[in-house]
């Protein structure tokens, strides 16, 4: 990423993808690099151009301008030995339904020219990663879109791949695979793999993601550490949380006849709002409330999340 | 070698898993061949004829279960397994696979016809065996056997081609075989290089070489080289169409080669044709003219290939210039280049074959100047349609039709109308030679006065497409759009 530039080599550079659809510019003008043990998350409302990003930057995605560059060398048609440091997920994986999940497995293996002495080897290792060992011997036809899903990740992570875009790779998965998912993604990024995750999930991006860009209508409009992001929504402004300690209905309309107080919610005995993040200034309110006897049992300011930050940047969803 | 890996092609390999794996496939094909030969015992068992001549009808018809098996069965399975990735999007799991283009094309053609391959095979052996017990001889079953093989294999690379950009590839092959058959042979009458690359249909054609043997000559020979020079740019374009299925299949240069080794085949064809001409058709009246003249036209219409490709490759690159694309290395090959070489290539038609010019020099000229324009005209409007992205097909159909079968056809209804009221008018005018069909017949020996005429319209027309298209192409100020949020 721009900000932590550092003298390592960058496993995936993109510069100035663009790709359209007809009259429709999908993505303009995207730039991004990614090196080794950073998980980006890429985050945007639907039609943003997130999956086609991901398309693209793996060599799938015809573009009308731009360049990707895995391991300092230029993605092309002809340069198929690439391929096998990239891995990629599309968010409905496809997958040979007819074969069970071990010989579709060692299809890919086949492909991926691997040792065959260690194939099988490799197969129950990752079988077991995506929790999906007892399922082995069965045809793919017969399994449930999250188990799908799930081979579609073994897929991917079969040849070890260097850099691994994920698309939505959560959206079929129940809570107890994702919160095994997100301790997956840990240990790739801790083996100092490239990551790109698409997600609608920004609660879970939160943890596990290093970087963050954020995409509206093709273009990225935001990116950087997972703190910078989070920081550069708008850094004058703060979420308070107030608690009272009995229910007092005029406080809701003290608070909106206070300058400066925006995005007003009451719930009985809890309200929140927006206000000034200057402790100083806080503290003035917090004294003026007390002056005007409101029974105040607890005020809180709520530290910045990445999903206040999206939703501060006010992206539209795109129809 | 890795290129043509078959003994470690995972693309072969997973086709046939899907079939169930070679238990399965030996299984199914075994017993068929069990069948078969059951079949036969009986009927010898039974003697409702002589021992020979029932061996005899079953050679002839293990020929036809040959036939089934290499083209109805390969082919069908080709296509299936094709279709099947590209519809269900596996395809694209494929393309991120290391993999060349070549291995993964011969993968499909290999796996998805295994099945075929192996019948093919026994059916190969069981056949060997009835024609050597009827007396009619090994070599002759091996001989026909043999040259239905090497069809075989340029349908299944034109299959494969086909596949990766439409359903109908399958369907489409056998029309085109069938319409040969419904219009008795005419198809293949008028466009001899057509017969030379359909070698089972050659002189006695395969059924007749096992009843009286083959009489090798050279035709078979070419027959085979242009076989697999077909075979070879099939398997080439399907290659390019794996990876990137948005590119035409066959670039400039192999649509030039495409179109060289049309015109080779035609000339050959037209020039050898009492040797090639199928038995069959040896009652149907054909003139060499006419034969000159389709061939040249249907010529005309596969220069259209690299023409449209250089059109297509110009506008694709014109696109990335004006975007600043960083990836954007050099100038692609000129298409007014290609246009010309691929006019100077459909030159070789009617010139080679003609046995001496029937026009003057100068009218020769006029012609290749009239066809130059009229082959200009298309790469102009070619490259308007990829500029405004209009359905291409369509409009150059309609175009092929208004500027290049217009004038002749309009010039023919002119006659008709004139014979019927009894005017004794002349059966060509200036008229036809309004278009590059025209011009091109007047080469072949049609009598077309005054083709200067013609060569000019072509030249005037080009010479407004190429104003219209310099006028769409003239660079526009692109105005940056600001992103929707302000950093």
């Amino acid at each position: 990423m721009a900000d932590t530039e550092t003298s390592s080599l960058a496993l995936l550079q993109a510069e100035r993808i663009r790709v359209e659809f007809d009259s429709l510019v999908a993505v303009r003008d995207a730039s991004l690099s990614l090196h080794s043990g950073e998980l980006l998350g890429l985050i945007g409302p639907n039609g943003a151009g997130k999956t086609t990003l991901l398309r693209a930057l793996c060599g799938l995605q015809p573009m009308a301008a731009g360049r990707v560059r895995i391991l300092d060398e230029q993605l092309t048609p002809s340069t198929t030995h690439l391929m096998q440091h990239i891995g990629f997920t599309p968010d409905t994986p496809p997958v040979y339904e007819g074969l069970t999940v071990r010989d579709y497995l060692r299809f890919i293996a086949k492909a991926y020219n691997l040792d065959a002495s260690e194939v099988d080897e490799r197969i129950d290792f990752w079988l077991e990663q995506v929790w999906l060992a007892d399922k082995a011997d069965q045809k793919i036809k017969a399994l449930s879109r999250g188990m799908r899903q799930r081979i579609g990740l073994a897929r991917t992570l079969l040849p070890n791949p260097t850099v691994i875009l994920l698309d939505e790779p959560a959206a079929g998965l129940d809570p107890a695979g994702r919160v095994q998912f997100r301790q997956l993604l840990c240990n790739l990024r801790d083996q100092s793999k490239a990551i790109i995750v698409s997600s609608h999930i920004l609660a879970d991006m939160n943890e596990y993601c290093t970087h963050i860009a954020i995409m509206s209508r093709g273009s990225i409009v935001r990116q950087g550490t997972v703190a910078h992001v989070v920081a550069s929504g708008d850094g004058t402004r703060c979420l308070y949380h107030l608690q009272l300690s009995r229910p007092t209905p005029q406080v809701a309309g003290l608070l909106e006849a206070i300058k400066g107080i925006d995005n007003l919610r009451t719930n009985r005995l809890h309200i929140e709002f927006e206000y000034s993040s200057d402790p100083e200034e806080a503290a003035n309110l917090l004294a003026g409330l007390i002056r005007h006897e409101v029974p105040v049992s607890a005020f809180t300011p709520m530290h910045p999340n990445l999903e206040r930050a999206y939703l501060q940047t006010g992206i539209e969803q795109v129809d | 070698m890795a290129y043509f890996s078959l003994t470690n092609n995972a693309i072969a390999w997973g086709q046939v898993r899907l079939r169930g794996g070679w238990r399965n496939v030996i299984i199914t094909i075994g017993t068929c061949a069990v069948l078969v030969v059951g079949l036969i015992l009986l009927c010898i068992r039974v003697q409702f004829a002589p021992f020979k001549d029932i061996l005899y009808g079953w050679t002839m018809a293990l020929l036809g279960v040959q036939i089934a098996w290499t083209m109805l069965a390969a082919c069908g399975g080709i296509q299936s397994g094709i279709r099947r990735d590209v519809d269900a999007k596996i395809i694209e799991s494929h393309r991120l696979m290391p993999i060349s283009d070549m291995a993964a094309v011969l993968g499909y053609i290999v796996g998805s016809s295994s099945q075929a391959m192996v019948g093919a095979g026994l059916t190969l052996i069981i056949g060997m065996v009835t024609a050597t017990a009827a007396g009619i001889g090994a070599i002759n079953w091996l001989a026909a056997n043999g040259i239905l093989l090497v069809f075989a294999v340029v349908c299944s690379t034109a299959i494969a081609m086909l596949s990766f950009q439409s359903k109908g590839a399958f369907a489409a092959m056998i029309a085109l075989l069938s319409l040969g058959v419904v219009s008795g042979g005419v198809v293949f009458a008028v466009l001899p290089g057509l017969t030379l690359l359909c070698a089972p249909a050659i002189g006695n054609n395969i059924f007749g070489i096992i009843e009286r043997g083959i009489a090798w000559n050279w035709t078979y020979l070419l027959s085979f080289c242009m076989q697999f020079v077909f075979a070879g740019l099939f398997f080439l374009a399907a290659a390019r169409k794996f990876r990137r299925d948005y590119v035409p299949a066959f670039g400039w240069a192999l649509g030039i080669a495409l179109l060289l080794a049309w015109v080779v085949l035609s000339v050959s064809g037209i020039l050898a044709w009492p040797q090639i001409s199928s038995r069959a058709l040896r009652g149907v009246a054909v003139d060499a003219r006419t034969q000159i003249i389709a061939s040249t036209i249907g010529t005309m219409l596969l220069a259209l290939v690299p023409i449209s490709s250089a059109a297509w490759q110009e506008n694709n690159s014109r696109r990335r210039r004006a975007l600043r694309d960083p990836a954007w290395a050099r100038q692609p090959a000129s298409p007014e280049i290609i246009t010309v070489l691929a006019s100077l290539i459909v030159l070789l038609v009617p010139l080679s074959t003609v046995p001496r010019l029937r026009l003057p020099l100068d009218g020769t000229i006029a012609c290749a100047v009239g066809l130059f324009a009229g082959m200009m005209c298309v790469r102009f409007l070619l490259g308007m349609l990829y500029l405004i992205r209009r359905p291409t097909l369509l409009i150059v159909g309609f175009w092929l039709v208004c500027a290049w079968a217009g004038p002749p056809v309009l010039d023919a209804i002119r006659y008709q109308f004139m014979w019927e009221r009894g005017v004794n008018a002349p059966q060509v005018t200036a008229l036809t030679g309004f278009g590059p069909v025209g011009l091109m017949m007047a080469v072949s020996g049609v009598g077309v006065p005054s083709p200067w005429m013609g060569a000019a319209l072509q030249i005037l027309t080009a010479a407004v497409m190429s104003w219209l298209y310099r006028l769409m192409c003239r660079p526009r100020p692109v105005v940056a759009k600001a992103p929707s949020i302000q950093l």
